[in-house]
């Protein structure tokens, strides 16, 4: 794969819908391609995310995709899963002082297209989320969150994310957040 | 088909704690960082609105089509 020069300012950055469907599409990530190849679409019809891409107004390439949806981090004053489960169980749902929630917008997919890497897409549209959320956002939001791949984490912590929990453990991911209030 | 992303999970014990004292905290972006993702966001912004309107136009002129994708 041969990476090309970007020139972003003959670049356009749109809004998906559901009868758009991309054609064409390598990040070097399968799982990626086959989202914004196979399911993005769907995703958009059930109102499940919103896509947005990247295009190369000249060459018509999708140089990279984004896709968000709503999210919410709770926390919970229990020591652990089981005992949040027992209260449960035993009082029906926990009342407010046990369970709090603040909005959150997950970042649910980010993909550059391996022509285009290295040229900071994937940060200039990371910069674009996190503005939007705070200059013209319509609702609140003060969390950005991520399950991002292994190989991509470094490109993460680099953009201010932080680990969710210190005990992750899985094999393919790490899930991560960004606090919308440091660039308030 | 793509893999399963994970959910946000609740937060318990150290985990909760570790967050909430990180909320409490304020860590403001270097002002050539704060700079940087403001040029960003206005490029981007830019390139948005004209990308959309461009959009817009190509579907009201082919029946609510966009026939970039077509071609794409």
């Amino acid at each position: 794969m041969v990476r090309q020069c970007v020139d972003l300012s003959a670049s356009s950055f749109i809004r998906l819908n559901p009868s758009n469907i991309v054609k064409k599409f390598s990040c070097g990530d399968d799982d990626l391609d086959d989202f914004i190849l196979r399911w993005a679409s769907a995703f958009q019809k059930h109102l499940l995310s919103v896509s947005y891409a990247y295009v190369d107004d000249v060459s018509g390439r999708i140089l990279a995709y984004c896709s968000l949806a709503n999210d919410k981090v709770a926390i919970t004053d229990f020591k652990d899963k089981a005992e949040f489960n027992r209260f449960r169980k035993k009082r029906g749902f926990p009342n407010e002082k046990r369970l709090k929630s603040y909005p959150a917008v997950k970042l649910c997919r980010l993909g550059v297209d391996m022509t285009a890497k290295g040229q900071r897409i994937g940060t200039t549209i990371l910069n674009y989320i996190k503005s939007m959320f705070v200059i013209e956002n319509k609702t609140g939001c003060r969390f950005l969150t991520v399950d991002a791949y292994l190989n991509a984490v470094p490109f993460y912590e680099k953009n201010g994310f932080r680990f969710m929990t210190q005990d992750d453990d899985d094999p393919h991911t790490r899930l991560m957040y960004f606090d919308l209030l440091d660039i308030v | 088909m793509a893999r399963e992303i994970r959910e946000t999970p609740i937060l318990f014990g150290e985990d909760a704690r570790r967050f909430l004292a990180r909320m409490e905290e304020r860590h403001p972006e270097p002002p050539e960082v704060r700079a940087q993702r403001l040029r960003d966001y206005e490029f981007v912004k830019k390139a948005y609105e004209r990308g959309m309107a461009e959009k817009r136009a190509r579907e009201a002129a082919n029946g609510g089509i966009d026939p970039w994708f077509d071609n794409a």
